[in-house]
């Protein structure tokens, strides 16, 4: 399978994030069949979107994030751009003391699902964009992720 | 964010008649429970059958809710959890410290024993 490559334009509301996951869940059991690698990696999808809405836009519902998903036998790779001010997202483990119910952290789960789950995360800023793109290797035998 | 609410003994069984769980009604989902919580409702089974998406925002409510409940003498304890929520409680660890149970009949017979 040549790569194939779709892109969604979407305005930056928070309503649009179970839309984003269904569509990514979607474009991907094109080339996965596994429901909970399915489930993670839309996942990390929206987590990424959320991460625009809230620290660049600060819920401001006028802007666009575009996503641009590109698909192939051996991997996918989707690509999360906005043209909002420039920002990061900074790698962070919500550890906690299962004896101690005080110290979950009620925040912090997105960046770190994004890592967990994703082979490559790179973050960058290009022609006044932010730039985030999310890569994950598929193994062909048993349609799922290595 | 509507939800089924259905009292059995002490526990309100609490069943959100919604899909997603997650940015778009967190604020929403952690004030009602709070109502709940404020009309004397200290154990709460949350029946997960409808909700098919939870991201770290709708996570973030659910664990407020959860401490909420568990450090005031109640408890919240959770079934019908579809596998793919199973796996991202896993992940995040919280399956060590979440009450998860299989059916919502097991939820009733063992939610009040855990906190004994």
């Amino acid at each position: 399978m040549t790569p194939k490559t779709i892109k969604l334009s979407i305005r930056s509301r928070v309503d649009n994030i179970y839309l984003v996951w269904k569509a990514m869940r979607a474009l991907c059991s094109t080339v996965v069949e596994d429901e909970v690698v399915l489930y993670n990696l839309s996942l990390c999808v929206t987590e990424a979107v959320t991460n625009v809405i809230h620290h660049t836009f600060n819920y401001n519902q006028r802007n666009f994030i575009d996503i641009i998903c590109t698909i192939s036998n051996e991997k996918i790779v989707f690509r999360i751009e906005d043209a909002g001010n420039e920002h990061s997202i900074y790698e962070y483990n919500p550890s906690f003391n299962p004896n101690d119910i005080e110290s979950i952290s009620e925040s912090g789960y997105g960046v770190f699902l994004i890592h967990l789950i994703m082979d490559e995360v790179i973050s960058k800023r290009k022609n006044g964009k932010n730039i985030l793109i999310l890569k994950k290797k598929i193994h062909r035998n048993s349609l799922q992720f290595s | 964010m509507e939800f089924s609410t259905k009292k059995e003994g002490e526990i309100l069984i609490v069943k959100p008649e919604i899909s997603n769980i997650d940015a778009s009604i967190c604020t929403e989902f952690k004030s009602k429970f709070i109502d709940l919580i404020n009309k004397n409702h200290p154990y709460i089974l949350l029946n997960l059958d409808k909700v098919e998406f939870i991201d770290s925002m709708g996570l973030g409510a659910i664990i407020s809710v959860f401490k909420t409940l568990e450090l005031n003498k109640g408890s919240l304890g959770f079934s019908d959890v579809k596998p793919t929520i199973m796996n991202l409680f896993k992940i995040t660890r919280l399956d060590l410290v979440f009450k998860i149970y299989p059916t919502e009949k097991d939820g009733l017979e063992n939610l009040m024993k855990s906190k004994k």
